[in-house]
């Protein structure tokens, strides 16, 4: 392929090939633009002012990607591993890792060791391509899957790879063992999903350990002569070669891309590691709930890496826990056709139907957790139009249920589980979303008042009760079960009050974070509109929740006759403060300081 | 008018940061700003005896007037409005 383009550019230049005769205006082109007026543009007829706004500014610092003072601040460029960092970082290919001659073709090497490291390199880069790619928790701007036709060693099996590698070793460095740690960890996970990961553990630990050891040797062997960097010599050690496939890039890409000193790549791979194994940990996770708390806390660190491994670590898990539903009961899943109603064929099929259907949203919002921040807002929007359909059908699904309920056994109450089940998640994709605009600074002061009244008064209120629902179900079921089984397993019991368990903690974490949302909202002074339509922003804000039927958008008017009562207590508090001689002197109103928390912020009088 | 005359042929702009670039004149200004069509990037004077650089494709770019060094006009390219 990369033979294919060649030829094309090639054949591209001889069509072209234009030999110019140019003659030096520069004096006269000056002196016949001074002739022109102020604001007049000399263009052909078929140029406007349209075309010429479409134009790159040249040395504009952020238009120009070409500019030379762009160029000077560039990095020291050194071990391939420093460069893999800069592609994990999301630069392209062609410009971090084939800047290093040797993979072009390891096969030519002739020095054994360098030959497995080079081989080495390149199969771990495939492995990452190929487990970012298939999570799919990526766009354009966070990483660059192209390969410009590069071949990865795809004819060197992994084992092989490794087994070279091992020869090596006693020879090389330690950095030898690291990598091949590194690919080890990529194939054991690629062989087995789930099984694979005690062995992960284990060799990322070990990966940890030797990346003290490389930090302490890092200032042996060759480096780079220490230069000021002009335009055309690079800093560079022995087979690299930065600009080697500027031809390969697409035209308006970015000429130049730092990349990382040894030292930061160390660093970075250090933490990497160290995210990866507490990502391994999620798997030990029974339900979903535990999942997306975990995952939640490693991508808070914003490396989307990170959250990618989790979704991959945890997608297959979510597909069996839906897949599970129908047969086992897990803390907030419909357990209730499982016993004579799903016997029923048309009962089964239309829940299985839904659960299928369900899968994809489900999954899509563990997936959109491995996005970056921006990102996430955007998914989640998105994904609560899905999650309406889902809604309406779950509904149906309920209301169907309640009917063959109604004719086997009048006397049992069927629960909306399905709904509820489903309602849950809508709640949850709709507290991501409103929660984000904190993380991303997109809301102003003075629209906090209307964004924690809607967190206080409605969307944690519908989650604690949906919850709380959920779990009356789950007990009126279980405990029918039990009064129809004469036999009545002890086992289930422990079981049930393990699950209640968490249940509660849910419950209470859910009703502090309303109340923290509602204490926030009441501290908080009714912000006056002079110039402004609070209106027209509250809509704005709240816009993706208004195709969401269940819960359902609170109006604006509501918003405003629920505040005028608030207003009052508000009033009464901060007033109660002041008269007691709080802060008598200051002017400035209560303050929020966001420093120490994303969501909570500390309130300054 | 010489502007005039010059609109639509190729054009050699050297600038303030020792890159050349070349395109096609289309639109300038009092301030000398210059718009070039098609236009190339290339990091050394082009001509320099030694090997040829390839050039970065840049398409429509200005260039403001007070980075411009140098102007060359090509002298045989014929007029593209002319055909």
């Amino acid at each position: 392929m990369l033979e294919e383009y060649e030829s094309m550019e090639d054949g591209e230049k001889k069509v072209e090939g234009p030999v110019y005769n140019w003659r030096c205006v520069t004096e006269e082109f000056m002196t016949a633009c001074s002739k022109l007026d102020l604001g007049e543009l000399l263009h052909d007829s078929s140029f406007g002012l349209f075309e010429a706004m479409s134009a790159i500014e040249m040395m504009d610092v952020k238009m120009d990607a070409g500019m030379m003072c762009n160029q000077i601040k560039r990095k020291v460029l050194t071990l391939p591993q420093a460069i893999e960092v800069t592609w994990l970082e999301g630069h392209s290919l062609a410009q971090t890792v084939f800047t290093n001659l040797y993979l072009h073709d390891p096969s030519l090497i002739e020095d054994r060791t360098m030959r497995a490291f080079s081989v080495c390199m390149l199969k771990i880069v495939d492995l990452i391509r190929d487990r970012i790619n298939r999570s799919g928790v990526y766009e354009e701007e966070d990483f660059q899957p192209l390969t410009y036709g590069f071949k990865m060693a795809g004819d060197v099996t992994d084992v092989k790879a490794v087994t070279a590698m091992k020869e090596v070793e006693d020879e090389l460095s330690r950095a030898a063992r690291h990598l091949k740690g590194l690919i080890q960890e990529g194939s054991s996970e690629e062989t087995s999903e789930c099984e694979g990961v005690p062995q992960a553990k284990k060799l990322i630990n070990q990966m940890l350990e030797l990346i003290k050891t490389i930090k302490e040797t890092v200032s042996l062997g060759i480096h780079p002569e220490d230069r000021e960097v002009t335009k055309n010599d690079y800093p560079t050690i022995m087979g690299f070669d930065p600009l080697i496939n500027q031809r390969l890039l697409p035209p308006t890409f970015p000429r130049y891309t730092v990349i990382h000193d040894r030292g930061e790549a160390l660093d970075y791979i250090h933490t990497l590691l160290e995210r990866l194994l507490s990502s391994t940990a999620m798997l030990d996770a029974t339900n979903i709930q535990e999942v997306m708390c975990s995952e939640n806390l490693v991508s808070y660190h914003h490396v989307f890496l990170a959250g990618l491994f989790c979704s991959l670590h945890s997608c297959p898990q979510v597909g069996e826990c839906l897949v599970s539903i129908p047969s086992q009961t897990s803390s907030r899943t419909p357990s209730e056709p499982l016993t004579a109603l799903y016997n029923n064929a048309e009962v089964k099929q239309y829940v299985d139907a839904l659960v299928t259907r369900a899968v994809r949203p489900v999954c899509t919002v563990l997936q959109v957790l491995g996005h970056n921040r921006a990102r996430q807002r955007d998914k989640w929007a998105h994904l609560l139009d899905e999650m309406v359909s889902l809604q309406d059908e779950a509904d149906k699904v309920d209301g169907y249920l309640h009917q063959i309920q109604m004719k086997m056994d009048p006397n049992r109450q069927y629960g909306s589980s399905f709904g509820t089940w489903v309602l849950y998640y809508t709640l949850q994709v709709m507290l991501a979303y409103t929660l984000s605009g904190f993380e991303l600074e997109l809301y102003a002061p003075y629209e906090y008042h209307y964004v924690y009244w809607y967190l206080y008064e409605l969307l944690y209120s519908w989650l604690y009760s949906t919850i709380q629902r959920a779990e009356t179900f789950v007990i009126d079921h279980e405990a029918f079960i039990e009064s129809v089984s004469v036999k009545g397993r002890g086992s289930k019991k422990g079981k049930k009050k393990k699950r209640s368990k968490a249940v509660q903690r849910e419950l209470i974490i859910c009703q502090a974070q309303q109340n923290m949302f509602g204490g926030y909202y009441k501290k908080l002074k009714q912000p006056s509109f002079e110039y402004d339509r609070e209106e027209v922003r509250y809509s704005h804000r709240l816009a993706p929740f208004a195709c969401v039927s269940t819960p359902p958008m609170v109006p604006y008017s509501q918003y405003k006759t629920q505040t005028v009562i608030r207003v009052a207590k508000t009033n009464f508090v901060t007033l109660k403060l002041l008269s007691g001689g709080h802060k008598q002197d200051s002017e400035d109103p209560p303050e929020f300081d966001f420093s120490l928390h994303k969501l909570y912020p500390v309130i300054k009088v | 008018m010489l502007l005039q005359s010059w609109l639509n042929k190729s054009m050699k702009v050297e600038m303030t940061d020792g890159r050349t670039l070349i395109g096609m004149f289309l639109c300038t200004d009092r301030d000398r700003n210059v718009i070039l069509g098609s236009c190339e990037e290339y990091l050394q004077p082009p001509g320099n005896e030694g090997k040829k650089e390839e050039p970065r494709i840049l398409g429509l770019a200005m260039i403001p007037g007070h980075h411009i060094v140098s102007i060359h006009i090509d002298d045989d390219s014929k007029n593209v409005a002319e055909l």
